[in-house]
């Protein structure tokens, strides 16, 4: 409970921020009750669900078992980075038109996994897909549609690559 | 066949934009001041005697806001509503009976205070001996609780028409003794719920199936009447019917109570596993009575049921396992004698399909066997003793509809089953299981079969539809804005839609027997026409205008046919000429089907859904096999939305799947899960996906809106049976015992190679298991 206070600095969606925090929070309960970012979902606290998925300098990583200090300095970009509250990202259009999503409590993580692999990867092929998410799990949809949602995704993106 | 704009189609699900941006307010997102957090020591022996617990320390550590057991409760015994035996405490009182059983809470400042003083408690227990398996529980040496005999939570017996005449009559027999494991609905939100009481009045944030009896719960054991207390319903990250009977928030608002204040509990993963309610598991011996040519005569069945070591959903979820899957098919008589018996592990309840899974398992092999003995192929035996339109079934469903036979036949199509049957190819195998379910069951219900919904119109032309049911990721807040834009024709996306906030909403029973769009749908239907002439009747009687018609987002001249105003202007005049009220369109559904009688029998539901799976497993050379294509054909009624409802597809066919090959909760005899975590449970990730092919088949059900049926629960029901049918068909090994793991599998497939070695049959195996095929009227015997 006496937890040495430390001074953690990053940049958090974009943002530079500073907080005072104990040494031992996790980067989930950072994100989540000190900037109040509940988008990202603890759901197994043990990184076996990838509902707490983020990225750490464009890396997809669990924030539930992650310390909040290993983010000192660092990028992170939380689900809440990617719309500005009138247009979609394109993933999130995706997800929405592929039917992709049911109750939604893994697609924070899933959407920055997808986001993390269309990066490294524009145009992944099935297998590769599921290889790349293969640390999220989702209980409703059987994967199905989040297949679809990624391609159309990635086929949505690189039109608007071509197009710019 | 008419045309809908909206029915049938792939419309975006209404909540979606809030779930894609992380908007969307789940329980553990709710964030209020002053909050206490509270959390809950759990049992560590699976049964015991409480010799000493002490809580002194516990109380004194900084930051503790109160430490309870038992004795600080005082309606520690009026838990739960849930099943019918009522012999549920809020915290364990003398004896523990289960790991998770729960023992004191501490209430404090913070979670991580909280966590730090419950390992300041002192518990010191007695060993009592621990009734794992249903075989123990049945032998009835050791007891699983000593105010329970026998260990038996409830007994069903019953036969309809001559058993012993039929079975004497009988060609062939075939069946077996099948058994399916508990298995847990695994939704990816933890329980979590923040109940604020002030002054008499109570307010709880949470996730629930059953809001309105979540409330009673939460009445019975605080004595805070109903009406003041009111359930704030969160976003709803999955359920399978574990919400239906969740300890977390009942015992959160108990906290709010007892200490005037705001209280906050969110369980773990651990403690989801240990402390909720998982699946029945259940050891079911069925026997089928055939003549020469495959008509079915008669059905016997023993079934014992695993109920945990107090009820909550044990008895009704018995009681379909035991009737539901003879509905599908023809049978002269049919006897089945279950009991449900205690166990040393947590209190088990409704997971998608609610007991019929189960015994689908055991009947849809029994019949694969039947067909292997009579030399028949399987999708052909079936056809044979299918149900039709317009009969009535040995326990008294009565079918408006049955698409059986349609669903069979596209089945085939979309495996290539004959194809494939004709030319079969070496370490390959296919499988076939058909299903029945209900559309909006009434599960044992008492109060009504029903469902009510509320329409209410705003001056600003606003609607919202308002109902006591659950969104718990299936889609039906979106079923219910097509459903009012089909009828007024206005954009789906300018509906509102609120469900279960009980000082707003009709009463409901719950979500489950996926009957929200058939049930519910009509009442949403009916309340739109309701509405329709409220409004029109307004025009005439109040503005001289009409008789209008209510169509297309505006009021349409009835004779001419012309527009006369828009939908909003409509809604303007209408609320203007009553001082401002808002007009309720009310939609009632009064199924006509019955509780059923004392012996089960009865038309339980408005209407039936139909199936048929087929699986196609390969089996590789290094003895392990894999699950390639899953078929899945469902008569639906009619399709509201085709998206979701393939969805609901592919996400019950994998459930289905991984919970005949990967999932299983392990539990040993020490009455201790062995898979506790996400990472041994073992749900599917995107790597375990086969093929999966989804169809529909539109009966047009005479009851349900458009046509509609259901498609929630259908696809998990035949997907195991359908997966061991293929496994058969590849190696000629029966798998009566789910889930079949690797090791499993790889185990059985070893016996049978020494067998066959014992028989002299020379077999080159292990390394070439998958080339060889036995003949299947051999390996059944």
């Amino acid at each position: 409970m006496n937890a040495t206070m430390y001074e953690l600095e990053l940049t958090l969606n974009g943002k530079k921020v500073k907080d005072m925090i104990p040494s031992d929070m996790l980067l989930i309960d950072y994100l989540r009750n000190v900037r109040l970012l509940t988008g990202s979902k603890k759901a197994c606290g043990a990184g076996e669900c990838g509902a707490c998925t983020v990225l750490m300098n464009g890396r997809p990583i669990y924030s539930c078992i992650t310390l909040a200090l290993q983010a000192q300095g660092k990028e992170i970009e939380t689900i809440e980075n990617l719309s500005d509250g009138d247009t979609l990202h394109p993933i999130q259009e995706a997800y929405l038109d592929a039917g992709a999503v049911q109750c939604g409590y893994c697609t924070p993580g899933m959407i920055m996994s997808t986001k993390a692999l269309l990066q490294k990867e524009p145009q992944p092929g099935t297998q590769c897909i599921k290889e790349a998410m293969a640390g999220n799990l989702c209980r409703c949809t059987g994967y199905q549609q989040i297949i679809e949602a990624v391609q159309l995704a990635s086929e949505r993106m690189e039109q608007r690559r071509r197009d710019s | 066949m008419n045309e809908y704009k909206y029915i049938g189609k792939p419309v975006r699900r209404i909540d979606g934009q809030a779930k894609v941006t992380g908007r969307a307010v789940y329980s553990d997102d709710v964030i209020l001041p002053r909050t206490l957090h509270a959390k809950v020591l759990h049992a560590r022996q699976s049964h015991a005697k409480i010799l000493l617990l002490d809580t002194e320390q516990a109380k004194a550590y900084p930051g503790v806001a109160a430490v309870y057991t038992a004795k600080d409760i005082a309606r520690n015994d009026k838990y739960f509503r849930m099943g019918d035996t009522k012999d549920t405490w809020v915290l364990a009182e003398e004896y523990v009976r289960y790991i998770g059983d729960m023992v004191a809470i501490v209430v404090a400042e913070s979670e991580e205070i909280a966590e730090a003083a419950l390992r300041l408690i002192k518990v010191e227990y007695e060993p009592l001996p621990v009734v794992s398996s249903l075989q123990q529980a049945k032998e009835a040496k050791d007891l699983t609780r000593c105010d329970k005999p026998g260990n038996v939570a409830m007994p069903i017996v019953v036969e309809r028409g001559d058993v012993e005449k039929d079975f004497a009559q009988a060609a062939v027999v075939a069946g077996g003794t099948y058994t399916f494991p508990s298995l847990h609905q695994v939704h990816l939100e933890p329980n979590s719920a923040t109940a604020v009481y002030n002054m008499g009045k109570l307010a709880v944030y949470c996730a629930s199936q059953m809001w309105f009896h979540i409330r009673e719960d939460i009445s019975a054991v605080t004595g805070i009447a109903e009406k003041d207390i009111e359930i704030k319903p969160m976003m709803i990250g999955g359920a399978f019917g574990a919400r239906n009977d969740q300890p977390l928030p009942v015992i959160t608002a108990l906290l709010a109570v007892m200490l005037k204040a705001t209280v906050k509990m969110t369980n773990t993963r651990l403690e989801e596993f240990l402390a909720c309610r998982p699946a029945l598991g259940m050891e079911i011996e069925t026997w089928i009575a055939a003549d020469a040519e495959g008509n079915f005569l008669s059905k016997k069945t023993k079934l014992l049921s695993g109920f945990g070591a107090y009820s909550s959903d044990g008895d009704a979820v018995t009681a379909i396992a035991c009737f539901r899957g003879d509905n599908n098919y023809r049978f002269r008589s049919t006897y089945v004698n279950g009991t449900g018996l205690y166990l040393n592990h947590a209190p088990t309840g409704a997971y998608r399909g609610f007991g019929n899974p189960q015994m689908h398992f055991a009947l849809e092999q029994a019949i694969d066997e039947l067909a292997v003995k009579l030399n028949m192929d399987p999708t052909e035996l079936r056809l044979k003793n299918f149900m039709h339109n317009h009969e009535t079934s040995i326990h008294g469903f009565r079918y408006e509809t049955n698409g059986i036979r349609e669903c069979m036949a596209q089945a085939k199509e979309l495996m290539g089953w004959d194809e494939k049957r004709k030319n079969k190819t070496p370490g390959k195998g296919i499988g076939v299981a058909a299903l029945i379910h209900c559309s909006g069951s009434r599960a044992g219900k008492p109060e009504f079969a029903g469902s009510s919904a509320l329409l209410r119109l705003e001056s600003s032309g606003a609607l919202t539809v308002l109902i006591g049911e659950s969104e718990i990721g299936q889609g039906m807040n979106t079923v219910c804005t097509q459903i009012v834009a089909e009828e007024l024709g206005v954009d789906p996306l300018s509906v509102n839609v609120v469900m279960g906030d009980t000082s707003l909403t009709p009463f409901s029973t719950g979500t489950n027997g996926s009957k929200l769009t058939s049930n519910l749908g009509i009442a949403i239907l009916f309340a739109c026409k309701d509405l329709k002439k409220q409004m029109s009747d307004c025009l005439r009687e109040r503005w001289g205008i009409g008789p209008v018609e209510i169509k297309n987002g505006a009021a349409y001249g009835e004779y001419t046919g012309e527009k006369i105003m828009s939908f909003d202007e409509a809604a303007v005049k209408c609320s203007h000429a009553f001082n401002g009220r808002p007009f309720y369109g009310v939609g009632i559904f009064e199924p006509k089907t019955d509780l059923g009688d004392a012996t089960g029998y009865g038309n339980l539901a408005p209407a039936y859904p139909f199936g048929v799976q087929m699986a196609e497993v390969t089996v590789h050379d290094n003895g392990t096999f894999t699950v390639d294509k899953i078929v899945s054909v469902h008569d639906i009624g009619k399709t509201i939305n085709s998206q979701m409802a393939m969805g609901q597809v592919y996400g019950g066919v994998l459930q289905g799947m991984a919970g005949v090959t990967l999932e299983s909760l392990a539990i040993n005899k020490e009455g201790i899960y062995q898979a506790n975590t996400l990472l041994e449970y073992k749900p599917p990730t995107f790597l375990e996906m086969p093929e999966i092919v989804g169809s529909f088949v539109e009966t047009i059900d005479p009851y349900g809106p458009y046509g509609a049926k259901c498609i929630a629960e259908p696809p998990i029901i035949a997907v195991a049976p359908a997966v061991a049918n293929a496994l058969y068909d590849a190696v000629g090994i029966r798998f009566e015992e789910a889930p079949i793991t690797p090791a499993i599998f790889r185990k059985k497939l070893l016996e049978k190679q020494r067998e066959n070695q014992r028989q002299n049959q020379p077999e080159k195996l292990p390394e070439n298991q998958g080339q060889q095929r036995t003949n299947p009227k051999e390996a059944g015997s």
